[in-house]
């Protein structure tokens, strides 16, 4: 049925994959399809639904000399009730239906599917209107916040799309914040979150798949990626592995992201999660593919590698020195996060000649009297943080106060003064935590966390020449990852000189004129030099 | 399966870990860290190693718990060789001592005569030795220095350290000699080196108690003192300050100093002074009949830091007066070095080191016997001293009072 406009025609175009996987995996794959007998139709649907307490059936007649029965089934508490009453029960009520010799359509003139027709093309002021042959269908558009309409001794329903309620504003970014640069983020409705995205980018070559993943939560799942720009490759290899999965439900996108993710066993992210629309808009100009799910504001994108965490949004949008000055900071202090506490452990047990004499002294005279070795120290003290870090996550909003003098007192002062670890420690320990606290992806800000335990450890046991071995072993692991065939350490290993000026260093906009080889390649802009007054006078490259 | 393996490979790795021991662990609590060592001979030809350990607690301000106690503690162990003493300090003490962060090496006169040989070989051999150790001679015997305090330092060991570097930058009269320094010397063509000394100058009791640091001076201080002259291992003789001074100039170690002057050719009272900003020496050694001439060239510069003399500084000609002056004192001071080099029979200022690079087949003929032959070897000095600037002011202060009207 053609006129059925697919105005929002994205949200069903995969509706092949959804007829064999979403909704075919989900009940017995028996079909059954409507009757014309109206209430057959209604009691079956409403069964089916086990009379739960928010289905509404609402019988009425049309408008008109030739009044028709027609029943209206949605579900209360997700629909938008103002839609209902002004898009559907009024219209219905108020204007009769056309009869078929009076309606301007190319069809056949059945009289079989006459009245659904009229309705769908002459009373409904839905923007999305499906046409519905079988019951399941019928309850899948149900529970998907549609409005059922149907009519006397008709075989064909219609699905109006008013699906609402209450839900959360954009907000701010409250995870990835930023000082300049667009302050909004994606909140946990789809099509809100593709609507920010639309927004930024108002290109015809954006491309947005839907499915639908889970036998009971039936959750939206969006691929968006730009035509043209993003591999063809990756997107298929996305579409695929997504569609492979089969679960009960998905609750958050990292339960997707486990599925799709090229390694299981690696502390390592091979996803990159982002609740910012610019950050995702920019991956996306850059060919990588998001993925958004329903019911979270967390957007995956995919591919991507190493360096691709250390990139905050505001490096764009900063002056280019600054930017390449945070951005060797991130990477310093990630590498201190990791390694701080092991080189301490390291140096203060096997390598005190390395320190200046009057550091040596200090700490020597710190450590008098502290009952244990550096190791064991440091362990405690690492330890003592994580908890106090997990219990700020988690505890209750009101109780905060109360833990931060805790952990200010017990992690600093009382320990100290208790005479259990080393003021030195002390330091070295709150450098660490704060410095993984820069890293602006929180998940690989996790993977230094993890490596940094067993690299205390090693330290503990061989020294620097532990250390040293971790760090040979972490990097061999990372050269060997992979995100959706992108090696991790791109552009470092394998080496790919022109795509290393945005990596530890920010160039300026203008000289950022290919895309990162490794994900999608490709001239950003015909002219790729420096705009002409900047040429004139000796720019930036050639000093 | 998979993680059954992987558990077996963990547990694997865990027990090498823990099977290869915690090799050269050491906790800093366990370690005592000398600040300096002392070597001294007994009558009964025993070493006599003394160690300055320092007492991190008495030092660290971090710790709050003042103890009021000495900052080193110093002892003494003997024996026949150097390092069963130091390992006869585990029967008197708890912790191991910890060499790597010694400052100095003070050898006491009679070892240093009886040769620093069995010293420097234990300083090549042991890992936990640094060749960047300072070392230095001492008249007396070498445990009374380590005990004695430093003003403003807390730890001495690192005080007499600070103080050779200071005067290194800022007076450039004795050298700076490491066990590195040393051995590159005696190694050398000329197998000399010279070896500053300390000495405790002043009259009374040494200031080994904290008490004395209380006052506002003490009697007894450490000071450098002689240059002592090593040939072979064996200490053979003694250079006064004046005359190490001028070896410094010689050898072209001068980094900054501050040099006296006179106002005419001849007058005894060096009453100005230059600050020396940047020397540099170059010697170039010429065959002649008999032996050699070393052609010495001696560029400095520098700026007038006190001027006692009635000259009109605006003019030209009494700057390059002034300079040819300075140089002339310049010269002194390197002739008198060179002279007590002469007289000692030690090449310290590595003349042969020179005639060996320029002249490697002459050199294997004269190298035996080398520091008799000094006597054959002639200084030509040509010395160029440039003031950069007058200071602050232009006459002497004295020179412009009279120009006001002369009422005194």
């Amino acid at each position: 049925m053609a006129f059925f406009s697919k105005r929002k025609g994205s949200a069903r175009q995969s509706d092949t994959y959804t007829s064999t996987k979403g909704k075919g995996g989900k009940q017995t794959d028996k079909v059954e399809p409507l009757t014309a007998d109206l209430d057959v139709n209604a009691r079956v649907i409403g069964d089916r639904l086990g009379g739960s307490l928010d289905i509404v059936l609402r019988e009425l007649r049309s408008a008109g000399k030739e009044s028709i029965r027609l029943i209206v089934v949605y579900i209360d508490s997700i629909v938008d009730h103002r839609m209902i009453q002004e898009g559907i029960l009024s219209p219905l009520a108020d204007s009769p239906i056309p009869p078929l010799d009076l309606q301007d359509s190319g069809q056949d003139n059945n009289r079989q599917g006459s009245i659904i027709v009229g309705i769908a093309k002459h009373i409904l002021s839905i923007g999305t209107i499906r046409s519905i042959t079988t019951i399941e269908e019928a309850l899948e558009a149900l529970l998907g916040g549609s409005c059922l309409i149907l009519a006397e001794s008709e075989q064909t329903a219609l699905a109006a799309d008013v699906s609402g309620g209450e839900q959360r504003a954009v907000t701010e970014a409250s995870t990835q914040t930023v000082i300049r640069g667009p302050q909004h983020s994606f909140t946990e409705n789809c099509m809100t979150n593709i609507g920010l995205l639309r927004r930024i980018i108002r290109s015809s070559e954006l491309r947005i798949h839907c499915l639908y993943i889970g036998r009971h939560t039936n959750t939206r799942i969006a691929v968006v990626y730009i035509e043209g720009i993003a591999d063809a490759g990756v997107v298929n290899e996305m579409n695929r592995r997504l569609r492979a999965i089969d679960i009960d439900g998905v609750l958050e996108s990292g339960y997707v992201e486990e599925f799709i993710q090229d390694k299981t066993f690696t502390p390592f992210p091979t996803l990159m999660n982002v609740e910012r629309p610019d950050v995702v808009a920019a991956g996306l100009l850059e060919g990588q593919v998001a993925v958004i799910v329903d019911g979270t504001p967390f957007v995956l994108l995919a591919p991507v590698t190493f360096f691709k965490f250390f990139q905050s949004a505001e490096d764009y949008y900063q002056r280019y020195d600054i930017s390449t000055f945070l951005r060797m900071l991130r990477h310093f202090a990630f590498v201190v996060s990791m390694l701080l506490p092991a080189t301490y452990i390291a140096v203060t047990t096997f390598h005190q000649e390395m320190l200046p004499t009057t550091l040596l002294i200090s700490l020597a005279a710190q450590r008098e009297g502290v009952p244990f070795p550096a190791l064991a120290e440091a362990l405690l003290m690492e330890i003592t943080f994580e908890v106090l870090r997990e219990a700020g996550v988690r505890m209750p909003r009101a109780i905060g106060p109360a833990i931060s003098i805790v952990g200010a007192l017990v992690l600093g002062q009382a320990a100290v003064q208790a005479g259990l670890v080393s003021p030195a420690m002390v330091i070295a320990v709150s450098f660490t935590a704060i410095s993984n606290f820069v890293t602006p992806q929180f998940n690989i800000a996790i993977a230094a966390r993890l490596i940094r335990f067993s690299l205390m450890l090693l330290a503990g046991a061989l020294g620097f020449f532990g250390i040293i071995t971790g760090i040979i072993v972490v990097l061999t692991h990372l050269a060997g990852l992979r995100s959706f065939g992108v090696p991790y350490m791109t552009p470092a290993a394998p080496l790919l000189p022109s795509s290393l000026k945005d990596i530890l260093i920010r160039v300026p906009r203008w000289a950022m004129s290919t895309r990162p080889l490794a994900i999608g390649g490709g001239k950003r802009k015909k002219d790729a030099k420096a705009p002409p007054w900047q040429r004139r006078s000796s720019g930036p490259e050639e000093e | 399966m998979l993680i059954q393996r992987i558990v077996r490979i963990v547990a694997a790795v865990l027990l090498l870990l823990v099977q290869c021991g915690c090799w050269n662990q050491i906790e800093l609590n366990d370690i005592s860290i000398v600040s300096a060592t002392g070597v001294d001979v007994e009558d009964n030809g025993k070493w006599r190693m003394s160690y300055q350990l320092i007492i991190p607690q008495a030092i660290s301000a971090t710790t709050g718990v003042s103890t009021g106690g000495a900052p080193v503690y110093v002892f003494s162990t003997e024996s026949d060789s150097i390092r069963e003493a130091v390992n006869k300090t585990s029967q008197e003490l708890s912790r191991k001592l910890y060499f790597p962060h010694n400052q100095m090496v003070v050898i006491s006169e009679k070892a240093a005569r009886q040769g620093i040989g069995p010293l420097l070989d234990v300083y090549l051999r042991t890992p936990d030795s640094r060749e960047t150790v300072t070392v230095f001679l001492t008249r007396g015997k070498a445990r009374s220095i380590l005990e004695q305090l430093m003003p403003l330092e807390k730890i001495p060991g690192q005080a007499v350290q600070r103080m050779i570097e200071n005067d290194q930058k800022n007076g450039s009269s004795f050298p700076q000699m490491s066990i590195h320094r040393i051995l590159l010397d005696l190694l050398g063509p000329t197998h000399t080196a010279g070896i500053p000394s300390l000495t405790l100058s002043g009259e009374g009791e040494l200031a080994d108690s904290v008490d004395i640091m209380k006052e506002t001076h003490s009697n007894k201080k450490i000071r450098l003192h002689q240059l002592g002259l090593i040939q072979g291992d064996k200490l053979i003789g003694w250079l006064n300050e004046q005359q190490s001074r001028g070896v410094m100039w010689l050898s072209g170690r001068i980094k900054q100093t501050t040099v006296a002057f006179a106002c005419v050719n001849g007058e005894t009272t060096r009453s100005s002074s230059i600050r020396i900003e940047e020397a540099k020496t170059t010697v170039k050694p010429e065959r002649t009949k008999d032996g050699f001439v070393m052609q010495i060239r001696t560029k400095v510069k520098g700026v007038l830091t006190e001027y006692r003399c009635i000259d009109d500084l605006s003019k030209p000609q009494s700057i390059r007066r002034m300079e040819s002056q300075i140089a002339g004192e310049i010269n002194r001071m390197m002739s008198a070095g060179w002279v007590a080099v002469k007289k000692q029979h030690a090449d310290i200022v590595g003349f042969g080191t020179i005639i060996h690079e320029k002249y490697p087949q002459t050199w294997n003929k004269i190298r035996s016997g080398w520091n008799d032959k000094l006597e054959d070897v002639q200084i030509r000095l040509e010395t160029k001293v440039s003031v950069s600037r007058t200071g602050m002011s232009n006459n002497s202060f004295k020179a412009a009072q009279e120009k006001t009207g002369g009422q005194r």
